[in-house]
């Protein structure tokens, strides 16, 4: 029998006290009478009894407050040492949720659904939790890309368990965790893996491995990189598809972005890294979540069959047109143009105000905007305030010579071709700090880019009329360009990073064998077991000791 | 050991004894026994050794004459008219302070010397032996047998086949608690063949009336050494005293079924040498 707090015994110092206290009174005079009987008599007669210390009495209270003195003490028995604490770390990758076969059926687990390392695992912990001593306090650590903690009842920590494993890669190491905490020696620690996804088997504590046996092939995304022309709609799938080198894997792109117009994905095995790289053409159709996952037969872990990638939500799809006079028809048919690259967008007036997607402004006098996204051709820009004054010299014909070779906008294209007949006056385009000369002719720029705190601008200093800019190779590029420009974004996004769902190769090969074999390889270290209590039993005991002394 | 006769005692025995002849039955009995000593003086009965103080008419000079030694003739009516003091010698007669065996020691030593004085034979009975006393002057042998009476006899009996197997004559005067009915019923059947001499003298304590003040108290059994402790209140007074009067009237029930008188004697404090203290209500008279 152990003793939760044996300084409480130091109540049973209270009996002494209780003898004293059941000692009759110590009568000053003793008197020496030949008529004892009168005298009992005479109390029996006025219903008093003798005073006298009555052993029985004092024996059960005495025995009702020792039951009692012992009870606070938290008396128990059976008592084993050991550890108070549980830590169970069990491996959440997502390779615990592929399905076993066994003799190419699948197995049934411990519930209703299919075997999982996950449901067995998940079964052995509820096992070892029902039968660890009361007591042991347990804590849950779901171990994956991070180590996530649960604590709580039995039914909280399986419900924390949740159906299945998280669709994430073991980042965790669970050798060096295990080892860290299994140093208290008030700590017992418990691993639970598949072995699977090159872990480390943990060197302390108890470990269980419940990887089971697959009889066909996994096929998994194992690496996935997005491209993306934002605010452009056109995206760019390059992926890396573990499987098979046989049959050549098959993609199905829904959600966001959408395949391509005739777009059809290349794929090319590389026999050294064992996995199938491809490509596919996309384009977006809304903002959101594109999901991009294998088609065909149901392979044992499904984890890796789907990756959810965020595609940000096409620009604002209207294009503002102000015109000063006629708009060009040039420009009329660019601002269509521009509406279909940004996603399907309209054309609309551009003094009806509200947000645009790119603002064109053709001909005549404007002021400088404070922000958004503009292109000018053949239009002035005032600052707000300032005098405006006559326009300057129209140039005649200027020639065209060069352009910037490496700006964004103009990086790569050809405009030997360009000719313009009628431009502003170099007055009368922007100059200053933000302003960089795109185009340049024998008379001055005749493109320039505006870069002012919000505001991102190009300012052509003819009319597309009064050139032959829109029939030029150059010119829808420019168009691209310049909505990618006026959005801050150069060039294409790689969207690849740590995408949701996407795993680790280690993770998803479930051809190669497990890193060890599966059931309980050490066990769990021994728990501490508090025993049984004594303290209600003996608390009744002194109630039923204490009723007896009241008819005693 | 202390005696249970101090100087003053024995001075107010000794004015006792001087007074003897004023007793109120003094001309009645002394006028019978003449009668009765005459009347029978060819009733021998024995011989005794002369003591001092015995009366030289009852020298036996004819035994004289044979053995040049001194007796006097007893006759029947003389042992007759002897006086038989038995006293309750049970551990219950302890009890008080001083104690009721004192006090019936000293009204046996008072009713023995006005025997010794009057009548001339007085036996006092112990356990296994008696000690006969004839003569005045054997007072101080009385007080002398009866100091050597302790209070340590457990069975009463013992003191009863004393008495019948001696079949000693004359009256005799049972000096008792009498706290046990039963005991006091038993000796009052043995001693039922000689009921017309016996008288039962009860030494009265303070405490055989009420109990002596309030507040906790011991109550020792002097019998048994039984020990009770209680509280004594006004209320347990009353009933005590109840229960003694029940006592008493059980006390006199007894005798009075057995035809035996029983004398009460409120015995005076112990340091008191008033003749009146220790001889009042006649009691002396009627024993």
């Amino acid at each position: 029998m152990t003793l939760d707090h044996p300084w409480r015994l130091l109540g049973l110092l209270i009996l002494p006290v209780l003898y004293w206290l059941a000692l009759p009174p110590r009568p000053r005079r003793e008197s020496l009478t030949a008529h004892l009987g009168q005298w009992q008599a005479a109390l029996s007669r006025i219903g008093r009894r003798p005073v006298r210390f009555r052993r029985l009495r004092f024996w059960l209270l005495a025995l009702a407050a020792g039951a009692l003195a012992l009870a606070s003490a938290e008396p128990r028995v059976g008592a084993r040492p050991g550890a108070a604490e549980l830590v169970i770390l069990l491996d959440d990758s997502a390779s615990l949720g592929a399905v076993d076969e066994l003799r190419g059926e699948p197995r049934d687990g411990p519930g209703a659904g299919p075997s999982t390392a996950f449901v067995r695992a998940r079964a052995r912990i509820a096992e070892v939790l029902a039968a660890r001593p009361a007591g042991v306090e347990v804590r849950l650590a779901r171990c994956a890309a991070e180590a996530r903690i649960h604590r709580g009842t039995d039914e909280e920590l399986l419900e924390a368990l949740g159906e299945g494993p998280r669709c994430e890669g073991l980042r965790v190491d669970l050798a060096a965790l295990a080892r860290e905490l299994a140093g208290d020696p008030a700590r017992a620690v418990w691993t639970l893996t598949d072995a699977r996804g090159g872990v480390d088997l943990p060197t302390d504590g108890g470990l269980t491995v419940t990887s089971g046996e697959f009889a066909g092939p996994n096929r998994g995304l194992v690496d996935l990189t997005l491209r993306d022309s934002w605010p452009l709609p056109d995206l760019r799938l390059d992926v890396q598809v573990l499987g098979p080198a046989g049959e050549s894997p098959s993609l199905a792109v829904a959600g966001a972005a959408v395949p391509a117009q005739d777009a059809v994905a290349t794929w090319d095995f590389d026999p050294s890294a064992g996995v199938w790289r491809g490509s596919l053409a996309l384009r977006r159709v809304a903002g959101g979540v594109c999901s991009v996952e294998i088609a065909g037969p149901r392979d044992p872990l499904e984890a890796d069959d789907l990756v959810r990638l965020p595609i940000p939500p096409p620009p604002a799809p209207r294009i503002g047109l102000l015109a000063a006079g006629v708009p060009d028809s040039s420009l009329g048919l660019a601002a269509e143009a521009l509406a279909d690259l940004a996603g399907g967008g309209e054309v609309v007036d551009g003094a009806a105000g509200g947000e645009f997607g790119l603002l064109l402004a053709d001909d005549g006098t404007l002021i400088w905007p404070a922000g958004g996204r503009l292109w000018g051709f053949g239009s002035r820009f005032v600052g707000e305030g300032e005098p405006v004054s006559g326009p300057g010299t129209p140039r005649r014909e200027p020639l065209a010579v060069d352009w910037d070779r490496e700006h964004p906008l103009t990086r790569g294209v050809d405009l030997s071709e360009l000719v313009v007949r009628a431009a502003l006056a170099v007055e009368d385009l922007p100059s200053g700090p933000g302003v960089m000369p795109l185009i340049h002719s024998t008379a001055g720029p005749l493109l320039v880019a505006v870069e002012r705190g919000d505001l991102r601008a190009l300012v052509a200093a003819f009319r597309l009329g009064d050139s032959n800019l829109p029939l030029l190779p150059a010119f829808p590029q420019l168009l691209r360009r310049s909505l990618s420009w006026c959005y801050g974004v150069e060039g294409l996004l790689d969207r690849a990073g740590p995408l949701d769902g996407l795993l680790d190769r280690e993770e998803s090969d479930l051809s190669r064998s497990a890193g060890a074999e599966p059931g309980d390889l050490r066990p769990i270290p021994p728990l501490r077991d508090p025993g049984a209590r004594l303290a209600v039993p003996l608390v009744l005991l002194a109630m039923l000791l204490l009723g007896i002394r009241v008819w005693a | 050991m202390s005696s249970a006769f101090d100087a003053p005692f024995r001075r107010l025995l000794a004015e006792v004894v001087a007074r003897a002849g004023s007793l109120r039955a003094r001309e009645d009995e002394d006028a019978h026994a003449r009668r009765r000593v005459r009347a029978d003086r060819g009733t021998f009965a024995g011989h005794r050794r002369y003591s001092l103080g015995d009366d030289l008419r009852r020298v036996d000079w004819n035994a004289y004459a044979r053995s040049r030694e001194l007796f006097v003739k007893l006759f029947e009516e003389e042992e007759r008219r002897g006086l038989v003091l038995v006293v309750d010698c049970t551990p219950s007669m302890r009890v008080g302070t001083p104690s009721r065996l004192q006090g019936a020691q000293r009204l046996a030593a008072l009713v023995g010397a006005v025997a010794l004085a009057r009548v001339g034979t007085v036996r006092v009975c112990q356990p296994g032996k008696v000690v006969s006393l004839e003569g005045g002057a054997r007072i101080d042998a009385l007080l002398g047998a009866l100091d050597e009476l302790r209070a340590d006899q457990t069975d009463p009996g013992a003191l009863w086949s004393t008495v019948l197997s001696e079949r000693l004559r004359g009256r005799v005067l049972w000096i008792s608690d009498f706290a046990d009915l039963g005991e006091t019923r038993a000796g009052l059947k043995r001693l039922a063949p000689r009921r017309r001499d016996l008288l039962g003298l009860l030494p009265e304590l303070a405490e055989d009336r009420l109990p002596e003040q309030d507040g906790w108290l011991a109550l020792v059994d002097a019998e048994s050494g039984e020990r009770v402790r209680t509280r004594v209140d006004a209320r347990l007074r009353r009933a005590v005293g109840l229960e003694l009067e029940r006592l008493a009237r059980g006390q006199d029930e007894v005798f009075a079924r057995a035809g035996v008188p029983l004398l009460r004697v409120a015995l005076p404090p112990a340091e008191s040498t008033s003749v009146a203290a220790w001889l009042g209500g006649g009691w002396l008279d009627r024993v």
